[in-house]
Protein backbone atom coordinates (compact mmCIF):
# COMPACT_ATOMS: atom_id res chain seq x y z
CA UNK A 1 0.00 0.00 0.00
CA UNK A 2 2.98 2.71 0.96
CA UNK A 3 5.89 0.58 -0.59
CA UNK A 4 6.11 3.01 -3.11
CA UNK A 5 6.60 5.82 -0.80
CA UNK A 6 8.50 3.87 1.33
CA UNK A 7 10.66 2.65 -0.97
CA UNK A 8 10.21 -1.01 -0.16
CA UNK A 9 7.35 -3.35 1.33
CA UNK A 10 9.56 -4.62 4.69
CA UNK A 11 9.48 -0.54 5.44
CA UNK A 12 6.06 -0.27 5.36
CA UNK A 13 5.73 -3.80 7.63
CA UNK A 14 7.84 -2.89 10.00
CA UNK A 15 5.81 0.70 10.53
CA UNK A 16 2.52 -0.79 11.15
CA UNK A 17 4.04 -3.61 13.15
CA UNK A 18 5.64 -1.12 15.00
CA UNK A 19 2.02 1.39 15.16
CA UNK A 20 0.14 -1.71 16.37
CA UNK A 21 2.44 -3.26 18.87
CA UNK A 22 5.25 -0.20 19.95
CA UNK A 23 7.70 -3.18 19.99
CA UNK A 24 9.18 -5.44 17.33
CA UNK A 25 12.66 -7.69 17.13
CA UNK A 26 14.05 -9.19 13.38
CA UNK A 27 13.24 -12.68 13.90
CA UNK A 28 9.29 -11.89 15.34
CA UNK A 29 9.28 -10.28 12.09
CA UNK A 30 10.65 -12.71 9.93
CA UNK A 31 8.42 -15.51 11.96
CA UNK A 32 5.12 -13.50 11.16
CA UNK A 33 6.13 -12.48 7.45
CA UNK A 34 7.86 -15.18 6.21
CA UNK A 35 10.26 -13.10 4.67
CA UNK A 36 14.53 -13.94 5.06
CA UNK A 37 15.57 -12.02 8.51
CA UNK A 38 18.08 -9.73 6.48
CA UNK A 39 15.50 -8.09 4.73
CA UNK A 40 14.29 -7.18 8.10
CA UNK A 41 17.73 -6.52 9.49
CA UNK A 42 18.61 -4.08 6.77
CA UNK A 43 14.91 -2.10 7.25
CA UNK A 44 15.49 -1.68 11.00
CA UNK A 45 19.12 -0.71 10.37
CA UNK A 46 17.86 1.67 8.20
CA UNK A 47 15.19 3.30 9.85
CA UNK A 48 17.10 3.61 12.80
CA UNK A 49 20.34 5.52 10.66
CA UNK A 50 17.51 8.21 10.45
CA UNK A 51 16.46 8.42 13.62
CA UNK A 52 13.26 6.91 13.34
CA UNK A 53 13.68 3.87 15.61
CA UNK A 54 15.62 3.11 18.23
CA UNK A 55 16.95 -0.27 19.62
CA UNK A 56 18.57 -1.91 22.94
CA UNK A 57 19.40 -4.86 23.61
CA UNK A 58 17.61 -7.26 26.07
CA UNK A 59 19.34 -10.22 26.62
CA UNK A 60 20.47 -11.75 22.72
CA UNK A 61 17.73 -9.77 21.17
CA UNK A 62 17.97 -6.65 19.43
CA UNK A 63 14.68 -4.74 20.24
CA UNK A 64 13.13 -2.12 18.25
CA UNK A 65 10.80 0.82 18.95
CA UNK A 66 9.66 3.82 17.79
CA UNK A 67 12.38 6.94 18.45
CA UNK A 68 10.18 9.13 20.98
CA UNK A 69 12.79 11.96 19.72
CA UNK A 70 12.10 11.65 16.57
CA UNK A 71 10.92 15.01 14.78
CA UNK A 72 8.30 13.97 13.42
CA UNK A 73 6.45 11.12 15.04
CA UNK A 74 3.36 12.69 16.37
CA UNK A 75 2.72 13.29 12.08
CA UNK A 76 4.31 9.90 11.18
CA UNK A 77 2.33 8.08 13.44
CA UNK A 78 -0.99 10.30 12.45
CA UNK A 79 -0.65 9.04 8.98
CA UNK A 80 0.26 5.23 9.72
CA UNK A 81 -2.56 5.29 11.71
CA UNK A 82 -4.60 6.71 9.10
CA UNK A 83 -3.51 4.30 6.39
CA UNK A 84 -3.99 1.25 9.08
CA UNK A 85 -7.27 1.59 8.76
CA UNK A 86 -7.73 0.76 5.01
CA UNK A 87 -5.81 -2.38 5.68
CA UNK A 88 -8.28 -5.41 5.87
CA UNK A 89 -8.90 -6.98 8.63
CA UNK A 90 -7.93 -10.19 7.91
CA UNK A 91 -3.91 -8.66 7.14
CA UNK A 92 -3.97 -6.79 10.31
CA UNK A 93 -5.17 -9.79 12.26
CA UNK A 94 -2.72 -12.06 10.44
CA UNK A 95 0.57 -9.53 10.80
CA UNK A 96 0.27 -6.68 12.94
CA UNK A 97 -2.57 -7.96 15.46
CA UNK A 98 -1.78 -11.66 15.83
CA UNK A 99 -3.92 -13.51 19.01
CA UNK A 100 -0.81 -14.66 21.29
CA UNK A 101 0.00 -14.25 24.57
CA UNK A 102 2.22 -10.69 25.66
CA UNK A 103 1.39 -10.94 29.36
CA UNK A 104 3.86 -12.06 32.24
CA UNK A 105 3.28 -15.25 33.50
CA UNK A 106 4.93 -15.73 36.39
CA UNK A 107 7.92 -17.70 36.61
CA UNK A 108 7.35 -21.49 37.78
CA UNK A 109 3.48 -21.71 36.86
CA UNK A 110 2.59 -24.78 35.08
CA UNK A 111 2.08 -24.39 31.28
CA UNK B 1 51.11 20.91 12.84
CA UNK B 2 48.49 19.03 14.89
CA UNK B 3 49.11 17.34 17.63
CA UNK B 4 46.37 14.86 17.44
CA UNK B 5 46.72 12.65 20.27
CA UNK B 6 46.51 15.83 22.79
CA UNK B 7 43.68 18.23 20.83
CA UNK B 8 40.92 18.85 22.76
CA UNK B 9 37.12 17.92 21.68
CA UNK B 10 36.71 21.76 21.03
CA UNK B 11 40.07 22.29 18.97
CA UNK B 12 38.88 19.31 17.14
CA UNK B 13 35.32 20.98 16.52
CA UNK B 14 37.43 23.95 15.47
CA UNK B 15 39.38 21.72 12.67
CA UNK B 16 36.72 19.72 11.94
CA UNK B 17 34.03 22.64 11.35
CA UNK B 18 36.57 24.98 9.53
CA UNK B 19 37.64 21.99 6.89
CA UNK B 20 33.94 21.41 6.18
CA UNK B 21 33.04 24.68 5.90
CA UNK B 22 35.71 25.30 3.50
CA UNK B 23 34.44 23.09 1.10
CA UNK B 24 31.04 24.37 1.03
CA UNK B 25 29.85 22.11 3.50
CA UNK B 26 27.80 23.45 6.59
CA UNK B 27 27.02 21.76 9.77
CA UNK B 28 25.99 22.16 13.19
CA UNK B 29 27.88 20.75 15.92
CA UNK B 30 25.04 19.23 18.40
CA UNK B 31 24.72 16.17 21.53
CA UNK B 32 27.35 15.86 24.23
CA UNK B 33 30.40 17.93 22.55
CA UNK B 34 28.02 20.89 23.35
CA UNK B 35 27.83 19.94 26.77
CA UNK B 36 31.48 19.71 26.98
CA UNK B 37 32.17 23.24 25.64
CA UNK B 38 29.23 24.79 27.43
CA UNK B 39 30.55 22.94 30.80
CA UNK B 40 34.00 23.62 30.43
CA UNK B 41 34.94 20.03 30.35
CA UNK B 42 32.91 19.39 33.65
CA UNK B 43 31.46 16.49 31.37
CA UNK B 44 33.68 15.00 28.85
CA UNK B 45 32.05 13.71 25.68
CA UNK B 46 34.39 11.07 23.39
CA UNK B 47 32.43 12.16 20.17
CA UNK B 48 31.53 15.19 17.85
CA UNK B 49 28.22 14.65 16.73
CA UNK B 50 27.21 16.95 13.98
CA UNK B 51 24.44 17.26 11.29
CA UNK B 52 24.39 18.00 7.65
CA UNK B 53 22.04 18.78 5.22
CA UNK B 54 24.90 18.29 2.57
CA UNK B 55 25.93 14.98 0.56
CA UNK B 56 27.55 12.62 3.03
CA UNK B 57 30.23 11.91 0.21
CA UNK B 58 31.24 14.92 0.26
CA UNK B 59 31.54 15.13 3.68
CA UNK B 60 33.50 11.85 3.70
CA UNK B 61 35.82 13.57 0.85
CA UNK B 62 36.61 16.36 3.19
CA UNK B 63 37.36 14.30 6.43
CA UNK B 64 39.99 12.30 4.36
CA UNK B 65 41.62 14.92 3.47
CA UNK B 66 42.33 14.91 7.58
CA UNK B 67 43.30 11.64 7.33
CA UNK B 68 39.88 10.53 9.33
CA UNK B 69 38.45 7.39 7.71
CA UNK B 70 34.80 6.40 7.59
CA UNK B 71 33.08 3.21 9.37
CA UNK B 72 29.25 3.65 8.91
CA UNK B 73 28.16 6.59 10.11
CA UNK B 74 31.47 7.55 12.03
CA UNK B 75 34.70 8.73 11.54
CA UNK B 76 38.33 7.73 13.42
CA UNK B 77 41.69 8.56 12.70
CA UNK B 78 44.55 6.73 14.09
CA UNK B 79 46.27 8.70 16.91
CA UNK B 80 43.19 10.97 17.21
CA UNK B 81 40.87 9.98 20.37
CA UNK B 82 37.98 11.38 19.47
CA UNK B 83 35.31 10.23 16.81
CA UNK B 84 33.30 12.38 14.68
CA UNK B 85 29.89 11.40 14.09
CA UNK B 86 26.81 12.61 11.78
CA UNK B 87 23.48 12.17 13.08
CA UNK B 88 20.36 12.72 10.58
CA UNK B 89 18.58 15.80 9.89
CA UNK B 90 16.79 17.92 11.27
CA UNK B 91 18.38 19.57 14.20
CA UNK B 92 14.96 19.35 16.54
CA UNK B 93 14.33 19.51 20.17
CA UNK B 94 11.15 17.56 20.52
CA UNK B 95 8.57 18.98 17.81
CA UNK B 96 10.33 21.61 17.53
CA UNK B 97 13.12 22.66 14.73
CA UNK B 98 15.95 24.55 15.80
CA UNK B 99 16.95 27.61 13.47
CA UNK B 100 19.20 29.71 15.22
CA UNK B 101 22.93 29.07 16.14
CA UNK B 102 25.72 29.90 18.58
CA UNK B 103 29.23 30.70 16.46
CA UNK B 104 32.40 29.81 19.15
CA UNK B 105 35.94 30.80 17.50
CA UNK B 106 38.88 28.20 18.49
CA UNK B 107 42.60 28.43 17.51
CA UNK B 108 41.37 26.27 14.75
CA UNK B 109 38.45 27.60 13.34
CA UNK B 110 34.78 28.79 13.97
CA UNK B 111 32.14 26.03 15.29
CA UNK B 112 28.26 26.52 14.49
CA UNK B 113 26.35 24.83 17.40
CA UNK B 114 23.70 24.70 19.71
CA UNK B 115 22.85 27.44 21.71
CA UNK B 116 22.88 26.69 25.33
CA UNK B 117 19.37 26.95 25.74
CA UNK B 118 18.72 24.62 22.90
CA UNK B 119 21.63 22.08 24.22
CA UNK B 120 20.26 22.21 27.73
CA UNK B 121 16.71 21.33 25.98
CA UNK B 122 18.68 18.65 24.03
CA UNK B 123 19.59 16.93 27.08
CA UNK B 124 16.74 17.28 28.92
CA UNK B 125 14.93 15.29 26.06
CA UNK B 126 16.80 12.24 26.95
CA UNK B 127 15.61 12.64 30.60
CA UNK B 128 12.45 13.32 29.78
CA UNK B 129 11.90 10.12 26.88
CA UNK B 130 14.71 7.97 28.68
CA UNK B 131 14.76 8.47 32.29
CA UNK B 132 18.58 9.39 31.80
CA UNK B 133 20.00 11.03 34.76
CA UNK B 134 23.55 11.32 33.07
CA UNK B 135 21.58 13.92 30.84
CA UNK B 136 19.55 15.90 33.65
CA UNK B 137 22.99 16.38 35.67
CA UNK B 138 24.34 17.89 32.40
CA UNK B 139 21.42 20.09 31.57
CA UNK B 140 22.32 21.36 35.20
CA UNK B 141 25.49 21.90 34.43
CA UNK B 142 25.35 24.63 31.51
CA UNK B 143 22.76 26.42 33.70
CA UNK B 144 25.23 26.32 36.55
CA UNK B 145 28.24 27.47 33.66
CA UNK B 146 26.44 29.64 30.78
CA UNK B 147 23.51 32.33 30.48
CA UNK B 148 20.40 29.71 29.53
CA UNK B 149 16.92 31.45 29.16
CA UNK B 150 15.24 28.80 31.55
CA UNK B 151 11.77 30.72 30.83
CA UNK B 152 12.12 29.15 27.37
CA UNK B 153 13.52 25.85 28.82
CA UNK B 154 10.22 25.84 30.85
CA UNK B 155 7.49 27.36 27.65
CA UNK B 156 9.16 23.69 25.67
CA UNK B 157 8.84 21.21 27.83
CA UNK B 158 5.49 22.03 28.85
CA UNK B 159 4.50 21.76 25.27
CA UNK B 160 6.37 18.72 25.40
CA UNK B 161 4.21 17.53 28.03
CA UNK B 162 6.75 17.10 30.55
CA UNK B 163 5.93 19.23 33.41
CA UNK B 164 6.59 16.84 36.27
CA UNK B 165 10.18 15.87 34.57
CA UNK B 166 10.55 19.62 34.35
CA UNK B 167 9.69 20.31 38.44
CA UNK B 168 12.45 17.33 38.89
CA UNK B 169 15.33 19.08 36.85
CA UNK B 170 13.96 22.73 38.66
CA UNK B 171 14.54 20.92 41.94
CA UNK B 172 18.11 19.71 40.91
CA UNK B 173 19.19 22.43 39.53
CA UNK B 174 18.24 24.58 42.59
CA UNK B 175 19.72 22.41 44.96
CA UNK B 176 23.05 22.58 42.67
CA UNK B 177 22.73 26.54 42.68
CA UNK B 178 22.35 26.01 47.12
CA UNK B 179 25.44 24.23 46.67
CA UNK B 180 27.69 27.09 45.00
Amino acid sequence: MLELLFGNSIIEEVLFFLLANERCYASQLRRLFQTPIYSFQLALDRLENGGVVVSRREGRTRVYQFNPRYPFLKELKAFLEKAYQFLPEEIRQRYYEPVVRTRPRRKGKPL
Amino acid sequence: MIDWANLSLQDLAGIVSEALKKNGIDTVLVGGACVTIYSENRYQSHDLDYVTYDDMRRVTKTLEQLSFIRKGKYFEREGCPWFVEFVSPPVAVGNEPIREFNLIETAWGTVKLLFPTDSVKDRLASFYYWRDRQALEQAVEICLSQVVNIAEVKRWSIQEGQKEKLDQFMKRLNERKRER
